[in-house]
C-alpha cells in the first residue's frame, strides 16, 4: 500500500510512537503518577485507525484541497499585509489583465463589464492604496466610487497593480506555484483512490437498473430505441418505488407517478389507482420474487466490492490486522460506517470482544487532515477510564464485566450522556496540558462539540469534584461518582440533559437560562454537602430525620427539573 | 403527514421537519424553498421502508445517531439508531444534504 503522505505526515497513520508517549505522559501529569503503569498500557496497547471519507457529499480529497487552499491563501494573506494591502484581498486582482486594462482605460470600456468578485478586488485594492472607503464616501456604491477614482487616478492605481504583480513575482510566485502543483498532485492522488470506489457504487447502481429495464421491456415488448434514457430511467425510479415502499407510505405524489407508469405500461385501462392495484395482473407484474432477489443481491454485492475495493478500508484492515485484532463482519460494518455511511462524526470509541474473548480497544478517528488533537484526546479519555474483565460466574459460565467511564455496558445505567460531558470536561483539561507542551497532531485547528456547548452549567461542579471524578474514571468500578452523589448524579444528569437536548445550538446562549440552569446544578451541589455531612455525622438518632430530610429536598429539586 | 429526523452526534447536530399540509419544511430551523417537498418525503420514505424500529450498537462510544419519525394517515411511525445503521442510511443523509446546501 503506498503511504498517503502530506506534509511528511503519513494522513492515515499519523501517531508516531513518541507523539504517543509525549500524550501519555499528559495523560499522567493531569491523572497523577500512580495510574502510569495502567495509563501506558491502555494507551500503548490501543489501536488508533485514522481513517479516510467517501462519502458522495465529502472525502478525503476535498479535506486535502482544502488543505492546500489553507496554505496558498496563507501565502496571498502574506504578502497583501507586508504590502499594505487589504489582508484577505484576492491576489487575482494584479493577475488579472481584465482588470489592469479596465483600470488603463478608466473604466470606460464598452465590450465587457467587470464581474462581482472582479469589481469587489479592485474596490478592496483601491481602497487599500489609496486609503479611501468606498462605504463611507459613496455611501457602498461600487460602480459611482470606481467611476469617479479611476477618472482621476487611473495612473497610479495602474502603477501600483503592476508594482504589486513584479513584487508577487519576486517574492512569492515560486512558493505559490510549487505549492498549488503539490496540492494538485495529491489531490489527484487521492481522487483516483475514491473514484475506485464510487465506480462501484455506479456500476451497481446501472445493473440495478439494468434489471429493471429488462424486464420492463421483455414484458411489454416495447421497442427499446422508442424510448429516451431520461424517461426509462424515470419509469424504473417509479418502480423501485412500488416494489420497496409498503402502502402506508405511498402518498399522492407517489400515485400520480404511479399512473404514469401504468399508463406507459397500458395497464391502467382508464381505472383509478386503488382500482389498478386490486388487479392481479398488475399485482404480478410488480411483486416477482425474480426481481426482488436480483436486486437484493446486487446490493449485498456492491457492499463486498467496496469493502474490497476501497483503500481507505484496506488501510484500516491492514492496521488491524499488524495490531492483531480480529476484524469480523461487525468491525467491518463500522469501519464502512465511518468510511463510507457517516460524514457526521470525528471520533469514536469501541472496546471489541471478539468470539474467543480477546479484548481490543478501538478509536475510530478521522485522516490527519480532518483530525483536531481534541477529538484524539476525548477517544483516548474514554480508552483510560474503561475496563473489561472476562470471569466465570458460579456455574462456570463465562461473563463480562465492562466499563467506560462512568458507564457500564448492558446496565440500565442512565449516565451515557452525563459520563460524555464529564469525559469532555477531562479531556479539555488534558488537551490544555498537550498544547502547553506543543505536541503536535492533527491538521483540524478546532471543532464543534457539542458536549462541550453543556459544560458552562456543571463546570464549576466539576471543578470542585475533580479529585472524584479522576478517581472515579481510573477506578474500575462505574458506579465510584454515583456511590459518593448517591441520587445527586440522577439529577445532574436530567439537568444537563434537558439542558442539551432544549438549547438552540445556532444562537446564543441567553444568559438568564444559562443562569438557571447553573442554579439548578449549585443545588445539586449543596445537596451533597449536605449528604457528605449527614454521612459523616450519622448516627441511629439521625437515620430517620435525614433521611426524611433527604426526601423531602428529592421532591424540591424534582419540582424544580 | 409530518416528517421529524433528527440526526446528532457529538459534533453536529441536524434537524429536519416537513409537514406537507401546512407546506412547511425546514433544516435546523432554516426554511427550505425551491425544493419539491413532495418529491423529498417520497424518497425518505422510500427509503425507510425496508429499516427496523431499531438500530443499536452500546458498545461503541461518540457514535452518530439518528431517529426519523413518521406521522401519515393517523399512524405513526418511528426508527432509532446509535452505533448501528441500516444498508441505505447514506442514501438519507445525501438526500439531506443535498438540499441544505
Amino acid at each position: 500500500m503506498d503511504k498517503f503522505k502530506i506534509n511528511g505526515v503519513d494522513i492515515f497513520d499519523p501517531l508516531d510512537k513518541q507523539t504517543l508517549d509525549s500524550i501519555i505522559e499528559c495523560f499522567i501529569e493531569y491523572f497523577g503518577e500512580e495510574y502510569r503503569e495502567k495509563i501506558s498500557s491502555k494507551l500503548h496497547n490501543a489501536t488508533y485507525l485514522f481513517l479516510g471519507s467517501e462519502t458522495p457529499f465529502y472525502s478525503t480529497s476535498n479535506s486535502v484541497v482544502d488543505y492546500y487552499n489553507e496554505k496558498l491563501n496563507k501565502i496571498i494573506s502574506r504578502f497583501n499585509i507586508e504590502n499594505g494591502l487589504h489582508k484577505d484581498l484576492a491576489f487575482n486582482v494584479f493577475f488579472d489583465k481584465k482588470i489592469l486594462k479596465y483600470v488603463s482605460k478608466k473604466g470606460k470600456l464598452n465590450k465587457f463589464k467587470l464581474s462581482e468578485s472582479q469589481s469587489d478586488s479592485l474596490v478592496e485594492f483601491i481602497e487599500s492604496i489609496l486609503h479611501c472607503s468606498c462605504e463611507k464616501d459613496f455611501k457602498g456604491d461600487k460602480e459611482k466610487f470606481l467611476s469617479t477614482i479611476l477618472s482621476k487616478q487611473s495612473k497610479v492605481i495602474s502603477k501600483n497593480l503592476k508594482l504589486c504583480l513584479k513584487k508577487w513575482n519576486k517574492t512569492c510566485k515560486k512558493d505559490y506555484n510549487s505549492i498549488y502543483k503539490i496540492g494538485v498532485r495529491t489531490r489527484d492522488k487521492f481522487g483516483i483512490v475514491e473514484r475506485k470506489t464510487k465506480k462501484i457504487v455506479d456500476e451497481y447502481t446501472r445493473k440495478e437498473n439494468k434489471v429493471i429495464e429488462d424486464y420492463i421491456i421483455q414484458k411489454t415488448k416495447i421497442n427499446p430505441s422508442s424510448i429516451s434514457k431520461k424517461e426509462m430511467g424515470k419509469y424504473v425510479d417509479i418502480f423501485k418505488d412500488i416494489i420497496e415502499k409498503p402502502n402506508d407510505f405511498v402518498t399522492g405524489y407517489d400515485i400520480k407517478n404511479r399512473m404514469e407508469l401504468l399508463t406507459f405500461l397500458n395497464l391502467d385501462k382508464d381505472r383509478s389507482y386503488n382500482e389498478c392495484f386490486k388487479d392481479k395482473e398488475i399485482i404480478d407484474f410488480f411483486i416477482n420474487d425474480d426481481i426482488s432477489n436480483k436486486l437484493k443481491g446486487l446490493r449485498i454485492e456492491s457492499k463486498k466490492q467496496v469493502l474490497k475495493t476501497s483503500d481507505y478500508i484496506k488501510i484500516a484492515a491492514k492496521k488491524l490486522k499488524k495490531n492483531n485484532v480480529y476484524n469480523d463482519s461487525k468491525l467491518e460494518d463500522k469501519i464502512f460506517d465511518f468510511v463510507v455511511n457517516n460524514q457526521g462524526i470525528s471520533g469514536m470509541f469501541e472496546t471489541n470482544v471478539s468470539s474467543d474473548n480477546k479484548v481490543s480497544n478501538i478509536c475510530f478517528l478521522r485522516q490527519n487532515l480532518d483530525l483536531c488533537v481534541d477529538t484524539l484526546i476525548h477517544e483516548m479519555t474514554h480508552l483510560v477510564s474503561s475496563n473489561t474483565i472476562i470471569y466465570k460466574d458460579s456455574g462456570n459460565n463465562l461473563k463480562q464485566y465492562r466499563k467506560v467511564g462512568f458507564y457500564e455496558y448492558g446496565s440500565k445505567n442512565e449516565y451515557s450522556f452525563l459520563n460524555e460531558i464529564i469525559n469532555e470536561y477531562v479531556s479539555q483539561e488534558i488537551c490544555k496540558i498537550v498544547k502547553q507542551k506543543n505536541i503536535r497532531i492533527g491538521e483540524k485547528k478546532s471543532r464543534e462539540c457539542l458536549y462541550s456547548k453543556a459544560l458552562p452549567v456543571v463546570e464549576p461542579f466539576f471543578n470542585q469534584h475533580e479529585p472524584e471524578i479522576k478517581k472515579g474514571l481510573m477506578s474500575d468500578n462505574f458506579s465510584y461518582l454515583q456511590d459518593k452523589f448517591g441520587d445527586n448524579m440522577e439529577y445532574l444528569n436530567r439537568i444537563i440533559k434537558k439542558y442539551y437536548e432544549t438549547s438552540d445550538w445556532n444562537v446564543m446562549e441567553d444568559a438568564t437560562r444559562l443562569n438557571a440552569y447553573k442554579s439548578a446544578v449549585v443545588k445539586v451541589n449543596e445537596r451533597i454537602k449536605e449528604r457528605d455531612y449527614n454521612r459523616q455525622n450519622y448516627n441511629l438518632e439521625d437515620k430517620f430525620s435525614s433521611s426524611f430530610k433527604e426526601k423531602s429536598n428529592n421532591k424540591d429539586l424534582e419540582q424544580n427539573l | 403527514m409530518r416528517i421529524s429526523i433528527l440526526i446528532s452526534s457529538a459534533d453536529n447536530i441536524l434537524k429536519v421537519f416537513l409537514d406537507d399540509e401546512n407546506r412547511t419544511f425546514t433544516i435546523n430551523s432554516k426554511y427550505i424553498q425551491d425544493v419539491n417537498l413532495d418529491e423529498f418525503a417520497s424518497k425518505v420514505l422510500r427509503i425507510i421502508s425496508s429499516w427496523e424500529s431499531e438500530y443499536k450498537n452500546t458498545n461503541v462510544f461518540d457514535a452518530e445517531q439518528f431517529c426519523v419519525k413518521v406521522e401519515k394517515d393517523g399512524k405513526e411511525y418511528n426508527y432509532k439508531g446509535f452505533g448501528s445503521y441500516p444498508d441505505n442510511y447514506i442514501y438519507l443523509k445525501s438526500l439531506i444534504y443535498g438540499v441544505g446546501r
